[in-house]
């Protein structure tokens, strides 16, 4: 009989009506990277997250190590050996790296933190594992990919031997993600048992010794990954037929709409440099892509270029005139749409009913009031046709309060306000973000779309299969620059990742 | 880092959760007004309790002498009285609801009362005018010292994030040593009670002889006035791209700013509004002929303004329902009396109540929420139609 | 230099109920709670506690003794009533602001109603002993600093500085101060590597319900001679010198002492030349202190630190 590390038996767990674990078997063996395969929803975190002791299953039995235990937080998960880094660092900013790793399991002498000891402990441990921090910065300072590093030695610092990773790679680049892989297949050759969950199927094929898969709650099957491909495993997640490449014609280039000069931006408190000198335009018909690790300065640009961020020194121009001074509403009025990074909390008042929401920066306008006074039906007309067109789906059509949409809903909500107001610049912030395939297909074909009617398309992305398949152009971002603008059509992810990373840096052509 | 990329499944089960927990703002009228009763309910029985804990047999007695007709009810007092007289604290429900609804906690009605009733009452005293329209002058007056008041809270966080609350509470006390100065200068002054002097008829308000119809009712116009102040506030905030944009902020501000919706401009405009409120509160309050309220000389922070938050809280912050919490709310306070005058207790027994179920209101999501559960569960029941439209 | 002295130590016992209380908004906020109802929490505890040092005043207890057990009955009483504001906000998740209004009406209500219905027809409960320390053998002798902080002070003043002392201990230096501030900043991290977030929050507004009571009954016997169901809007006061102390134990401090110092002058200004050469009237005077505090606060907006979950229902549904 096989010794497995962990068995989570005929596993259920229910959110109200909504089944997200329905009857899950899994078996991991000790010392095997195992991934947990599966789209937005399908249950993953959920599994994970009752094996870590932040849920309880209504139904079924957890095994570690052959034993049958009850895991009711995660002091008990903690105690049997197990660890956890969550996609979302649980990490407290404020604090140092050290303050972050000890809370919850702090070593006392007399009642007294004692940061010395602990700090000695984590400069050991960081460097028998090749997992570099300064044990005294402060989280709020560190790169992504440290924090990372900060959340690994959380576990270790636990003695964990059973490592499970929440969506590890979502946030770095291809060379960091390399670093990573290496260091998780060192723990499973040290005897450390690995679940991976993930929707990138190519980690999985570089890293993965068994897959589990699961679709809407179900277990769809767990496959040796060496025996399987790419193709075989994604039909499995997806339960259709699924193609992987954006049908797109070439773009038709003409003159520039957007175009942005010198841009410097310092944050108020630090003084820190965010951007520095960026130059860059955006044509009509053309789809241009800002690639980078998130925290380069993408999101300072886009505030920028939207009117809720004023530059420190440098200009904006759109359509031929200087708008850097002008108020959000004037850009709007002009022509520019914005799908902001935060859907719910930048591009959405949730507490509003769906269509509040889709008027929400064209409320004045003629169609929709008069003298100050609002009118409802007008309002409701309008956006029964957006339901219509785009497909948004709630519980009480125009009248549903956005709160309790999905977010695929949500985001097809925002995108619909935007697109239907036909802006000639749509600037689009990883408009994809946490969607499940079906809803991405849709916002990429609604995206080329808009392209192919000759309008200019704005896009921040920090997923790297969106940016090759989605751009016509692609700009590079790294510490507040922009480092090179490369012809999508003629560059791969390799080449990507080493700009990311600042290791080169290139032409700005067509500049 | 917090980034959205989470199970779905999980995410909108947190969204269905917060949804019934995001107080009142998604439920309907109905289980608003529920929540409130319930609420209302729950605050005099636990008054009751307090009052059997304290004395029981004092609790039998009053009931007997209630009862046994020995204390002389006079409905004027009681019942008409209660419902006229709830105009100023109606009105200040209305500038903390209006406040609430905006994403502002007014807690400096007080000082906005102060300033317009101080206001009011110099142009009563300063000008000279016919009728109604020296009342109304001072009214407007009153309304606009209030706005500033109000103002200065609302520039203060649009620029300087200063927190509403704070500014508030210190303008409180600020209004109150400058209306101590000011209503201890000559052309104001009561020498011999210390306060201000009556004012000329024509600066009160109006009756229209209903004080004589109702006696010791002390009827004058200012209910009318707060009721249809209330339906303005209701047209304001519902109807409005004015009240669409305020409410915007409120909500969220990043998401009103996003969009293009102004911020520090909503936000100062939202207490300018509340403040006006509050100033015409004070002018109905200092303007009152029948119930004779003047400014005492002394530092005073006037208590309508901390009724209009009870006010608001048990009407959910509608304006509709701050017509009837305002009434309801004067009747308890009412009831104080009565039971002061019928029994050994004291009248601050209608505080304690008031205090209780301003308690149970904030826990009325949880009310809600279990008002929800079971219609969900009968809804289960009578159909299997709760089909999802979500992904 | 004899009006220097007098300045302080009047700013000393004015500013101590402020420094008191805003501790312990600190405990409550930093551990995530927004705890409005300090107000009412310091009128409980300095209904009670007066009400004890009424009782037992005059006899065999030697009055600073009277004093010191007023102020823990006054903490403890305090204590009690924030357990309310607790449950609401932390098991029910209820509207942090609303719970706490309520408890400010509450406390006022009940303080006139059993005071009037069970001590006779009077809110105020009276008491006799005067707790002002004229002097101190040896340490009042001591030049200058002897004649700042041992002459005509109040004992509340040192316990005051002793709970600042612990505040900032517990806070930066234990397992639980670690914990508490966590809790605060981010609940979910706290909640990941297993720590109670409920018991925590508890911790913080049973604390700061201890310490408010606590302040309720210092400020009293320092203001008056009597307790007549209200603190005069320290506790409201307390919340502006926590916010304008920047949520840290060492700037409340300094916070509260300039409060304390503007009320000071704002009520000794006619022996104040400088300011009585302004020759302005007294209520002009009295608009000092608030006046001064919004200015500040301005001024410092910009680098305001409010722990970031604070006033943030926390659930673990809603990642």
């Amino acid at each position: 009989m096989v010794e497995f590390a962990v068995e989570m038996l005929n596993i259920t767990k229910t959110f109200g009506s909504l089944v997200a674990n329905d009857d899950i078997n899994l078996q991991v063996k000790k010392g095997e990277i195992h991934a947990l395969l599966g789209e937005n929803g399908a249950g993953k975190s959920t599994l994970m997250s009752i094996l870590f002791g932040l849920y309880q299953p209504d139904k079924g039995v957890i095994k570690i190590n052959g034993q049958e235990v009850k895991i009711r937080n995660p002091n008990d998960a903690n105690d049997l050996g197990i660890g956890m880094v969550h996609q979302h660092f649980k990490l407290v900013e404020v604090f140092s790296i050290t303050e972050n790793i000890i809370l919850g399991s702090e070593t006392t002498k007399y009642g007294i933190l004692d940061l010395e000891t602990s700090k000695k402990k984590i400069e050991q441990m960081s460097k028998e594992y090749h997992l570099e921090v300064d044990p005294n910065a402060q989280v709020s300072d560190i790169t992504v990919g440290m924090q990372q590093r900060v959340e690994i030695l959380k576990m270790l610092y636990r003695k964990a031997d059973i490592l499970i990773f929440d969506e590890p790679t979502a946030v770095l680049t291809p060379q960091e993600i390399d670093e990573l892989m290496k260091i998780i297949r060192s723990f499973a050759d040290d005897g450390k048992t690995i679940i991976i969950i993930t929707h990138k199927l190519n980690e999985i094929k570089q890293i993965a010794d068994y897959c589990t898969v699961l679709r809407k709650g179900k277990k769809i099957a767990t496959v040796d990954v060496k025996k399987t491909d790419i193709s075989a495993l994604a039909n499995m997640m997806v339960g259709r037929e699924v193609s992987f490449s954006v049908e797109k014609t070439p773009a038709k280039i003409e003159e520039p709409l957007l175009i942005v000069e010198n841009l410097t931006f310092k944050e108020h408190k630090s003084n820190k440099e965010i951007l520095s000198n960026v130059n860059f335009s955006v044509n009509k018909g053309e789809i241009v892509t800002i690639a980078g690790v998130d925290g380069n300065g993408q999101s300072e640009l886009i505030k920028i270029i939207t009117g809720l961020f004023t530059p420190t020194s440098g200009r904006v121009i759109f359509k031929d005139t200087d708008i850097t001074n002008t108020s959000i509403i004037e850009r709007i009025e002009k022509g520019m749409g914005h799908i902001p990074e935060d859907r719910q909390k930048m591009g959405l008042i949730l507490d509003y009913t769906l269509a509040e929401n889709m008027i929400l920066n064209s409320y004045f306008k003629e169609e929709f009031s008069s003298k100050g006074i609002l009118n409802k039906e007008a309002m409701i007309d309008y956006t029964n046709r957006l339901i219509n067109r785009f497909d948004i789906r709630s519980s009480s059509g125009s009248l549903s309060i956005v709160r309790g949409m999905s977010g695929g809903n949500q985001q097809k909500a925002i995108l619909a306000r935007e697109v239907s107001r036909d802006p000639d610049l749509l600037i689009a912030v990883q408009p994809t973000r946490g969607l499940d395939i079906g809803a991405i297909e849709y916002i990429h074909k609604e995206l080329i779309a808009h392209r192919d009617k000759g309008k200019a398309v704005l896009i921040v992305s920090f997923e790297l299969d969106e940016v090759l398949s989605i751009s016509d152009r692609i700009l590079v971002m790294y510490n507040g620059e922009i480092v090179v603008s490369l012809d999508a059509s003629k560059t791969n992810a390799d080449e990507l990742g080493l700009y990311m990373l600042g290791a080169k840096r290139g032409e700005l052509n067509g500049e | 880092m917090e980034n959205k990329r989470e199970n779905s499944a999980l995410r909108s089960y947190g969204q269905k959760v917060l949804s019934r927990f995001k107080e009142f703002r998604v439920s309907s009228t109905m289980d608003k007004i529920k929540a409130s009763v319930i609420s209302a309910l729950g605050g005099i029985l636990v008054g009751l309790i307090i009052m059997m804990l304290i004395n029981f047999q004092g609790v039998i007695d009053f009931i007997i002498t209630l009862a046994s007709g020995k204390f002389k009810f006079d409905p004027n007092t009681y019942i008409i009285g209660s419902i006229v007289q709830s105009a100023p604290i109606l009105i200040a429900g209305l500038s903390v609801a209006f406040a609430f609804r905006t994403g502002l906690f007014n807690i400096g009605a007080s000082g906005q009362i102060l300033v317009g009733g101080i206001t009011a009452i110099y142009i009563g005293h300063l000008i000279s005018l016919p009728g109604p329209l020296h009342f109304l002058v001072a009214l407007i007056g009153a309304i606009i010292a209030g706005s500033i008041w109000g103002g200065i809270t609302g520039t203060l966080k649009a620029y300087f994030n200063i927190n509403e609350v704070v500014t508030s509470i210190m303008l409180n006390y600020v209004a109150a040593h400058l209306v101590k100065f000011l209503s201890r200068q000559k052309l104001v002054f009561d020498l011999f009670r210390s306060q201000t002097k009556m004012l000329p008829k024509s600066a009160t308000i109006p009756t229209l002889g209903l004080d004589r119809l109702f006696p010791h009712s002390g009827f004058d116009i200012s209910i009318f006035i707060a009721i249809l102040t209330a339906i303005l506030v209701f047209i304001i905030l519902e109807k409005t791209t004015l009240g669409y944009q305020l409410k915007a902020v409120g909500y969220n501000p990043l998401g009103a700013k996003t969009n293009g919706i102004k911020y520090r401009r909503n936000i100062i405009l939202s207490m300018l509004i509340a403040g006006a409120l509050s100033g015409l509160a004070g002018g109905i309050i200092y303007l009152s002929g029948a119930n004779a309220t003047q400014i005492r000389v002394q530092i005073n922070i006037p208590g309508e303004g901390f009724d209009g938050i009870s006010v608001a809280l048990l009407a959910t912050n509608s304006p509709i329902g701050v017509i009837f919490s305002a009434i309801f709310i004067n009747f308890i306070t009412q009831f104080g009396s009565l039971v002061e005058g019928a029994s050994t207790f004291k009248k601050e027994i209608s505080d304690v109540i008031i205090a209780v179920i301003i308690y149970f209101s904030a826990l009325s999501s949880i009310t809600l929420y279990y008002l929800n559960v079971r219609k969900r569960k009968r809804l289960k029941h009578n159909s299997e139609l709760n089909k999802e439209g979500d992904e | 230099m004899e009006l220097i002295y007098n300045i302080l130590q009047a700013t000393f016992f004015t500013m101590t109920p402020l420094l008191v209380v805003a501790l312990g908004g600190l405990f409550s906020e930093r551990s995530g709670v927004v705890n409005i109802a300090l107000e009412g929490i310091m009128v409980m505890g300095a209904f009670i506690g007066i009400f004890v040092i009424s009782m037992i005043e005059g006899g065999s207890i030697p009055g600073q003794l009277v004093l010191i057990i007023g102020v823990i009955v006054g903490g403890l009483v305090g204590l009690i009533f924030s357990v309310f504001h607790a449950f609401a906000s932390i098991n029910l998740k209820a509207d942090q602001t609303i719970s706490g209004t309520a408890l400010n009406i509450f406390a006022p209500a009940v303080a006139i109603f059993v005071a009037r219905s069970m001590l006779g027809g009077s809110k105020e409960i009276k008491f006799l002993t005067v707790f002002r320390i004229k002097r101190v053998p040896f340490l009042t002798d001591i030049p200058i600093l002897g004649r700042i902080f041992f002459e005509d002070f109040y004992i509340t003043f040192y316990v005051g500085l002793i709970i600042l002392l612990i505040s900032w201990f517990v806070l930066y230096k234990t397992r639980l101060g670690l914990r508490i501030r966590a809790c605060g900043e981010n609940p979910h991290a706290a909640d990941s590597v297993g720590i109670n977030i409920y018991k925590i929050r508890y911790i913080g507004v049973l604390t700061s319900g201890f310490l408010a009571g606590m302040g309720g009954v210092i400020f009293i016997i320092s203001a008056s001679q009597a307790f007549a169901a209200s603190v005069s809007g320290y506790g409201f006061l307390a919340i502006a010198v926590l916010i304008f102390g920047n949520w840290q134990p060492k700037k409340i401090l300094f916070a509260s002492f300039f409060f304390g110092l503007m009320t000071t002058l704002a009520a000794m200004y006619t022996e104040i030349p400088l300011l009585k050469g302004l020759g302005l009237s007294e209520e002009f005077y009295n608009m000092i202190p608030y006046i001064a505090t919004l200015v500040v606060l301005a001024l410092l907006s910009k680098s305001s630190k409010a722990p970031k979950a604070v006033g943030v229902i926390y659930d673990k549904g809603a990642r």
